[in-house]
């Protein structure tokens, strides 16, 4: 009892299995050239390998020689071909020296010319070969490497921004920090934690303009909230004041991350607006407060931590308990009255004392 | 024409509808993965951190990368835990503490990591946000800063004692991973990286699987990559490489990701919290997770992202038997069914934008429909060829659907790992999965859907637990 189908839907069904048919056979062909493709590419991996150990050997000898061969005999040593593996080669021995070494490696990069290489890198290469670039150019000193750096500094790619950030800093391009804070003021980058340790790589004469830059209310959140940990991790009294300052400021991670700062400093001048902020009405500006006050020692804060045994948040309150242990004597006795209560500022007082290993 | 004559056309009519909404299925299942194919491709090469050393190596020295508490599920793992946990303990981050959850294992499992680490019972104080099995005892080495064994009560599952190890984790992200599983060491710093670039609205990254039979392995790490041995981990390992590289990727893309292996993923420890953790209701704990970030962030309406980064690898060892092998994918299915239906109300509503639309319908064609139709096709469309109903070209394009685009798919899938990862080393290992690509539409696919029958069986029996593996030491 067959089934009549149209015409119609026998074409679909043709077409179906034969275009089927046809993209396998177009997959294996292409496998097929994958294949050659990749037999070819181990046969040269094994010459590239060699090489590169090759080139890994030149360039530590040279870098520890007592003299360095006149520019002529060193382009004698280079062969064609050579400018990616030497960029390899180096970017992995740079990541571990400086000083002398450092700049011996880059005297031999130049008298290479692999600047005029990375140059055609940063304009066409794939990502992954201009951040290495980006990189390598943190190890010069001459003023077209600069330039080049600056320019991506502009980068639309906020890894590629950040290397090239991180290639000025390295580079102790203070001179240039106006640009960079102009950058940055318009910058999308959300990666804080990493901006921050680039911005801190500036060091203290970048003080200024990172105060500049966590005050603007242009930038984003996140590049505020970097700049003011990296002027954490720079650790400037002469940034304190200013910190005071932004710890009253409207948004709230911008509150928490400057008290955080303000405690890694540890400037007593700090302790007015600490006992302030742990008022707060965000809990994160509570719980960096509490720890504030535990790490400065203020003896001052004791009522008010005490009252924070209570908050609703859990790490305001272990916070709060782990303060008033820091801050010993009074502070610990307290502790104890309190976990032999009932409640919830008990429970963590409980808790506490437990981790630290003290008998209730 | 008499009654049987009516009732036969009648049938006939039925078989052969069925025979094209079977091919329907087919057909569109086939359109998704061409689909699929360029997406992921595209995803690829935009977010490829392969050959990125150099910002893995800044991420590395900065010792900015985000704390992580990795936390390992055990449950009758002495033959691995003790290996394992060394591995995870040389894992090249900068902020990260390992905790092992023992839930309430059977075997040696807690003794022996006593042993090896000279563990100490330790008191931490913590907050139950999440509801588990009584915890009996924690644990830490004065040896190992960084690890914490917990010891609790077995609470008949994975997501009990997941829930347990995110109670007492303190770092803003968690990583889930399997306890026979092993990472290669700059896995955490690869996939954390998301995080990093977009810490306030990344909840999930899931990376990517691999099947460790046929590697070598020494001292916990995976030293040097080969192919499984046997037939059945062969075709195992084409079939990670094409759901992890192609459909994974693609999800990724589009912002559909339905699923975060529970065999390595790492989450926002407060998004999950606040989604009440890991359910204990089901064995497909980490598809349903995922499906309830969807719906809780998508109900709250909070900007988030997941993604799927392929690089960071984690090694896990496949049945290579049949047996083995049948009750995991009967599991598999089972939890993909409990997740569907516990959240069928997000299917085609609006209200959930693409993952209800997209997401859930592609759930729906591919592992709800997917398998009754393959399997009932397998039966019917050849014996209504045999028997004249069906003509030549009918069955030409249901062997076309269901047999040999299978092939198309996973060689594409080949191609993509070739030209982008690179991590098969020699050209006969590409040799050898292509010819597992082949020969897995012929057998062992139809069991597969055999299996996944099976885990539909369970489902409607309401069947519970996760069934016998055994492990194998390294």
């Amino acid at each position: 009892m067959a089934v009549s189908l149209t015409a119609f839907n026998n074409l679909v069904l043709y077409y179906i299995w034969r275009s089927t048919l046809v993209l396998v056979l177009l997959t294996f062909v292409v496998l097929f050239f994958l294949l050659l493709r990749k037999g070819f590419n181990n046969w040269r991996q094994i010459r590239l390998t060699k090489r590169r150990q090759q080139l890994t050997n030149l360039l530590l000898v040279l870098m520890d020689s007592a003299l360095l061969p006149d520019s002529a005999t060193l382009k004698m040593l280079k062969q064609r071909g050579d400018d990616p593996l030497i960029c390899d080669v180096a970017a992995k021995i740079l990541r571990t020296v400086r000083g002398r070494f450092e700049k011996r490696i880059i005297q031999i990069l130049n008298a290479w010319n692999i600047l005029h290489y990375l140059q055609g890198v940063l304009r066409s290469a794939r990502r992954d070969k201009r951040i290495q670039a980006l990189s390598l150019l943190a190890h010069f000193r001459d003023s077209e490497s600069l330039e080049l750096l600056l320019q991506n500094v502009n980068s639309n790619d906020l890894n590629i921004q950040f290397m090239a950030l991180h290639g000025l800093a390295e580079r102790s391009a203070i001179a240039y920090l106006p640009n960079i804070l102009q950058v940055l003021i318009h910058s999308k980058q959300r990666n804080t934690r990493m901006l921050a340790w680039v911005l801190k790589s500036f060091r203290e004469p970048a003080v200024a303009f990172l105060i500049e830059l966590a005050k603007s209310q242009k930038a984003t959140t996140e590049v505020r909230t970097a700049a003011i940990l990296a002027l954490m991790y720079i650790g400037s009294l002469a940034a304190v004041l200013p910190l005071i300052e932004l710890a009253d400021d409207g948004d709230f991670e911008i509150r928490a991350m400057s008290i955080a700062a303000l405690s890694k400093i540890g400037d007593t001048r700090a302790a007015d607006v600490i006992l302030n902020k742990l008022q707060d009405s965000a809990h994160a500006v509570r719980m960096e407060a509490a720890h504030a006050a535990g790490s400065l020692g203020l003896q001052t804060a004791i009522t008010d931590l005490v009252y924070l045994l209570q908050d609703e948040q859990w790490w305001v309150r272990y916070r709060a308990a782990e303060a008033l242990f820091m801050l010993g004597g009074r502070g610990t006795v307290v502790l104890r009255g309190i976990a032999e209560k009932q409640g919830l500022a008990a429970d963590i007082a409980r808790q506490l004392l437990a981790e630290k290993g003290e008998k209730i | 024409m008499n009654l049987t004559e009516i009732f036969l056309s009648g049938l006939t009519h039925i078989l052969v509808i069925l025979s094209w909404a079977i091919l329907l299925i087919g057909l569109l299942q086939n359109i998704i993965y061409i689909i699929q194919l360029p997406c992921a491709w595209l995803e690829l090469k935009q977010y490829s951190q392969f050959e990125d050393v150099e910002s893995t190596w800044q991420l590395l020295i900065s010792q900015m990368a985000i704390p992580i508490s990795v936390l390992v599920p055990a449950y009758n793992e002495e033959a691995t835990i003790v290996e394992n946990t060394r591995s995870l303990l040389a894992l090249e981050y900068p902020n990260f503490e390992v905790t092992i959850i023992n839930d309430g294992s059977s075997d040696q499992t807690l003794q022996e990591l006593i042993t090896a680490f000279s563990l100490k019972p330790i008191s931490r104080a913590h907050e139950l946000r999440l509801q588990h099995a009584p915890v009996k005892q924690l644990y830490s080495s004065p040896f190992f800063p960084h690890l914490t064994v917990i010891d609790k009560e077995n609470g008949k599952g994975k997501a009990d004692a997941i829930n347990a190890g995110i109670n007492f984790s303190r770092e803003l992200l968690f990583c889930i991973i399997d306890a026979d599983s092993l990472l290669e060491p700059q896995s955490l710093l690869q996939a954390v990286r998301p995080f990093m670039e977009d810490p306030k609205h990344m909840v999930a990254v899931g990376g990517t699987v691999r099947i460790s039979n046929g590697c070598i392995i020494n001292g916990g790490r995976v030293r040097k990559i080969g192919l499984p041995k046997k037939l059945l981990p062969l075709i195992q390992y084409i079939e990670y490489i094409r759901a992890f590289l192609m459909a994974r990727l693609a999800w990724s893309r589009w912002k559909v990701l339905t699923i975060i292996s529970g065999a390595f993923g790492i989450f926002q420890r407060e998004a999950v919290i606040k989604v009440g953790g890991f359910s204990h209701n089901t064995v497909g704990e980490d598809l349903e997770i995922i499906l309830k970030l969807h719906k809780e962030l998508r109900r709250s309406q909070f900007k988030y992202a997941m993604r799927y980064v392929p690089e960071p690898v984690c090694w896990t060892q496949a049945p290579d038997d049949l047996h083995t092998l049948g009750i995991q994918r009967s599991r598999w299915q089972r939890g993909m069914l409990e997740g569907f239906f516990k959240h069928r109300d997000m299917l085609l509503n609006p209200q959930y934008g693409r993952i209800g639309i997209l997401g859930f319908s592609h759930i729906l064609l591919i592992d709800v429909l997917g398998p009754l139709a393959e399997l009932s096709g397998l039966i019917l469309i050849p014996l209504l060829w045999i028997f004249g109903i069906l003509n030549l070209h009918f069955f030409l394009a249901y062997v076309a659907l269901f047999f040999i685009f299978g092939i198309f798919i996973s060689i594409c899938s080949l191609i993509l790992e070739e030209i982008e990862l690179y991590r098969l080393p020699k050209v006969s290992n590409l040799i050898w999965l292509a010819f597992a690509s082949i020969i897995e539409n012929f057998g062992y696919r139809q069991l597969s859907n055999f299996w996944r029958i099976r885990g539909w069986w369970q489902f409607i029996r309401r069947k519970t637990g996760w069934g016998t593996m055994v492990r194998k030491r390294y």
